[in-house]
């Protein structure tokens, strides 16, 4: 099958498909909601994908998936209501804006008005970049099935009785979106964006089990997973070498040992990889930063007044949300303009472990007076709400920022390395995340590899004790972030970080 | 929308592209949900929302296209690319469903009334904030109350009529001082007052202090833990169900063996798509098999593995109807692969009170909500979680809540149910299961 690359000159981001029939279809009906409300705004949101899942036992392939919803909002003296729409179409519009009209109506006020901020750089339309419109699935998904499960294979010979069965998940997508509201304004973005997941299950000798979870994704086309090298489509090496890794992890958690209660209270310090750090930094702190979640009282580090209840971190540590300076493409939740089109902004959240802002959208913004920083982002047609995009830790100075992990661990007695998650979760004062692979540290050296864990902090607490990092900072951790709806998020911070064991942190290794 | 008229639109273009056989999944549905947070509440309509999904046969190959947009055209270009690139078949036709099927209750008119009528719900919101708030008790208050209407439609290629019906859904839950929370859920309007009361009620039984498990020295200790049917039900749907589907034991994953002792010899349980306003209530699966009750365990002895058209075939036997869409992580149910998934599930409850399971605990922790539970090991049934909702139960009395962020519970979910040593009297509904609570031993991480 052949495929087109989206026409893009730097400088220029590409139009979504069919714009002007789109933004006269969004015009007319904010025209007839203008007429019976103050205030209308729409989002449209489509996504085209191929996609293949390798099950246990099953492949499902998935070479055209096409799906679109709208999102629209009504504002009417300090009321407001929010509609998801099926179609872009001016008869469900119309309905839809009928419907919406009639609600308000009957919509109690609120204790404060709902106030939107407004859109900052009105007249700028188009933002994005180039996305394939149609993708060579067949010729994708068959290098990624010979591939990684050659890659198995090759490993199962390596080591002999061990039974190695890689699961997957893999798409790629050209999303399109537009936000156009009562005042005129009309904005685009197209992005492309790819993902692949691989959960590896070894059963080894005695029927023992053991499970990981790797990703890869970003706001790039196919080819930073799989490239045509001559006439066929491979792995790249950095995604292969990515795959072999976790493979391999998940072999040697067949040797992996527990620690009990009173060997984890022993360990010194936690020493955690960017995969690790990154769920534990969104969960433990980046939700809290959420100015809807400050609003409700439901954050643990900002009270409802939007005033810090307490340091958050080390005096080492910043903490930041968007895209990476100087990065502008990096972290699978980047995007150019939020899904109320304000432009995304790299978001300062915490300076010297000293709290300095939040993730607004437009609501929180005017109700908290301060700048919409493009934090507003729906699950196609759901309501916008604040919603992180890339969450990670960056040191504030240089000091004890290490080249290598040898330096960093060096003078550790006992420690414990943790590897890569498959999740985690927050409540309002402490949070939980996952840990799939850990590496006991004994005076200054990695002896053993250990069991996956669970690794749990009081919010307040949860990086105070931050001691000193290694390498650079990356952003590539990959997430579905789950409030209500799904968002694509990155996270992150130094390759490695150093944190003092202490009362505040919890840490459960499973056997 | 008339789903019937796009089934037969589907079937002209079947026709037209030269299908061997379909399996269509259409869903069209409107939701109301008035959203609490504290005083406030906020409307949020989905209207006419509309999803679909075609697996198509042609030629002894499967191809699969979801859409959201019912469009001949679409679904035109839709089948043709996936037959292009479609693996091959696992069985060489689809059901055909039976044109006179029973179909058990799962629409009641009374929640239609209430979605055409939402200034009852808002005030229904008001009164549950109200009634919290008027407890003196209230530091933040989150909640919802939601109202559903969707019609449903399964059909294939060689069936005389399509299986479809209408289906309601009501549910609310009210969440206090990020400390406790209660919830109705189900197809069938529930008693308003009680929903009304929710967040009061929460409220009115929060103990006024908490603990650390450093001040109890009880880390790192096996404790009786009593599961709250909404935490049995996750780690069911989460860990346990993986080893009764058949696609896990054909994969050699399954810890289960048929016939042998899986669970405490107190446990009887298994699934069912037939209870009346059940939440997987509907004639058939989603691949067009009779909906039933499956008895999966009897006094804690493996009876029967769940199977799909899929697994069912590789062994020559007849699916359970266990077929669902069920998502690997995010996919919408449209898009989602159809594979074994328990319906809704049922435990048979026992002969002792609530009251007296607690009463001869001196030292537990009821268990009601795991932070993070969703990253548990599928593989091994392995799990260790920070405590977000629960009790400890001290003296045979639920007594303080456990500290935020300090209390984290592991164990093995299979082990868990092995070691049930009490069933309660009681059962609880939660919308797609039914469940007594549970008495078995857990450590304190």
């Amino acid at each position: 099958m052949t495929f087109i690359i989206g026409i893009y000159t730097y400088g220029m981001p590409p139009q979504i498909e069919n714009e002007t029939q789109v933004k006269n279809v969004m015009n007319q009906a904010l025209r007839y909601a203008r007429q019976r409300v103050e205030y209308a705004d729409l989002l449209y949101e489509k996504i085209v994908r191929i996609e293949i899942q390798q099950l246990p036992d099953r492949l499902l392939q998935k070479p055209f998936n096409i799906k679109a919803r709208v999102q629209l909002r009504l504002l009417e003296q300090g009321k407001k209501v929010e509609i998801k729409v099926g179609t872009l179409n001016p008869d469900s519009l119309k309905d839809a804006i009928d419907t919406g009209v009639r609600l308000l109506k009957l919509s109690p006020t609120p204790p404060q008005p709902v106030r939107l901020a407004p859109i900052p750089n009105p007249e700028k339309i188009r933002y994005g970049t180039a996305a394939p419109r149609l993708l060579p699935a067949g010729a994708i998904f068959t290098s990624l099935l010979k591939d990684i499960n050659k890659i198995a294979r090759v490993l199962e010979r390596k080591n002999p009785g061990m039974e190695i069965k890689p699961e997957f998940w893999f798409f790629s997508q050209r999303e399109e979106k537009a936000i156009a509201d009562s005042t005129g304004v009309f904005k685009t973005q197209v992005m492309p964006r790819t993902f692949l997941q691989l959960v590896t299950r070894v059963k080894g000798l005695g029927g023992k089990m053991t499970q990981t979870r790797a990703r890869l994704g970003n706001p790039l086309p196919y080819s930073f997973i799989v490239r045509k090298i001559k006439n066929t489509y491979h792995l790249t090496p950095e995604a292969a070498r990515h795959i072999r890794s976790w493979m391999e992890k998940t072999v040697e958690l067949q040797k992996a040992i527990t620690l009990n209660a009173e060997e984890i209270k022993s360990l010194t310090h936690f020493v955690l990889h960017f995969t690790t750090l990154g769920v534990f930094v969104h969960e433990a702190l980046g939700h809290n930063f959420e100015a809807d979640i400050v609003k409700a009282g439901s954050s643990g580090i900002i009270d409802q007044e939007g005033y810090p209840r307490g340091i958050v971190a080390a005096e080492n540590v910043n903490i930041l949300d968007g895209p990476l300076p100087g990065k502008p493409r990096d972290g699978f939740g980047t995007e150019f303009i939020d899904d109320e089109g304000v432009e995304v902004k790299t978001k300062l959240l915490a300076e010297n472990g000293v709290i300095k802002g939040m993730i607004h959208n437009r609501e929180t913004a005017a109700y908290f007076n301060a700048e919409p920083n493009g934090g507003a982002f729906s699950e196609l047609g759901d309501q916008r709400i604040p919603r992180m995009s890339n969450t990670f830790v960056q040191p504030a100075t240089r000091k004890n920022w290490f080249r290598t992990l040898d330096k960093l661990i060096s003078d550790i007695p006992k420690g414990l390395i943790l590897e890569g998650t498959s999740g985690g979760a927050v409540s309002k004062d402490g949070m939980s995340s996952s840990v799939l692979i850990g590496y006991l540290i004994e005076n200054g050296r990695i002896t053993r590899t250990v069991q996956p864990a669970n690794f749990s902090a009081q919010t307040l607490h949860a990086l105070r004790y931050v001691e000193g990092f290694a390498g650079p900072v990356r952003i590539d951790d990959v997430g579905f972030c789950g409030k209500g709806q799904t968002k694509y998020v990155g996270d992150g911070g130094p390759v490695w970080t150093r944190i003092r064991n202490n009362e505040f942190v919890n840490l459960s290794i499973q056997g | 929308m008339n789903l019937e008229q796009l089934d037969n639109i589907v079937k002209r273009v079947a026709r037209r592209t030269g299908l061997d056989d379909y399996e269509l999944f259409l869903t069209f549905g409107t939701s109301l949900n008035c959203r609490i947070e504290n005083w406030e509440i906020t409307v949020q309509l989905k209207k006419d929302i509309f999803s679909g999904s075609l697996r198509v046969i042609k030629n002894r190959r499967m191809g699969f296209v979801p859409f959201t947009e019912p469009s001949p055209g679409v679904l035109e270009l839709g089948i043709k690319i996936a037959l292009n690139m479609a693996p091959a078949a696992p069985f060489d036709s689809f059901a055909v469903i039976p044109d006179r099927l029973k179909t058990p209750p799962a629409f009641d008119p009374e929640i239609v009334r209430l979605l055409d009528n939402p200034s009852r719900i808002k005030t229904l919101a008001q009164e549950l904030i109200k009634r919290a708030f008027d407890t003196g008790k209230i530091t933040t208050l989150e909640g919802m109350i939601q109202v559903n209407r969707e019609i449903k439609l399964i059909s294939t290629f060689n069936s005389p009529v399509p299986a479809i019906a209408e289906r309601t859904a009501f549910s609310a839950f009210a969440e206090v001082n990020t400390q406790d929370f209660d919830f109705v859920a189900g197809r069938k309007l529930p008693d308003l007052e009680k929903v009304a009361a929710l967040g009061a009620s929460v409220a009115r039984a929060l103990p006024g202090t908490e603990t650390t498990p450093e001040a109890e020295g009880i880390k790192g200790k096996i404790v009786p833990v009593v599961l709250h049917p909404s935490f049995t039900e996750e780690m069911i749907r989460q860990l346990v169900a993986e080893h009764v589907y058949a696609s896990t034991v054909q994969d050699g994953m399954s810890q289960y063996h048929l016939n042998e002792l899986v669970m405490s010899p107190l446990i009887t349980a298994g699934d069912d798509a037939t209870i009346p306003f059940g939440e997987s209530t509907f004639p058939v699966d989603d691949e067009g098999t009779p909906a039933r009750k499956n008895l999966v365990v009897e006094n804690g002895v493996l009876k029967m593995f769940l199977y799909d058209r899929t697994t069912a075939s590789r062994e020559n036997v007849q699916s359970t109807g266990n077929g669902r869409r069920r998502p690997v992580l995010i996919e919408e149910e449209h898009e989602a692969p159809v594979r074994c998934t328990i319906n809704d599930i049922f435990i048979i409850p026992g002969t002792t009170p609530l009251t007296e399971i607690i009463k001869k605990i001196d030292y537990g922790v009821l268990i009601k909500v795991l932070l993070g539970f969703h990253t548990a090991n599928r593989t091994t049934g392995d799990f260790a979680n920070t405590l977000y909702f629960g009790r400890i139960i001290r003296n045979g009395e639920l007594a303080e809540l456990p500290q935020a962020g300090r209390w984290a519970i592991k164990g093995n979910a299979l082990n868990a149910l092995r070691n049930v040593k009490t069933i309660s009297r009681e059962t609880l509904s939660t919308g797609s299961a039914i469940l007594p609570w549970l008495q078995t031993e857990l450590t304190v991480a």
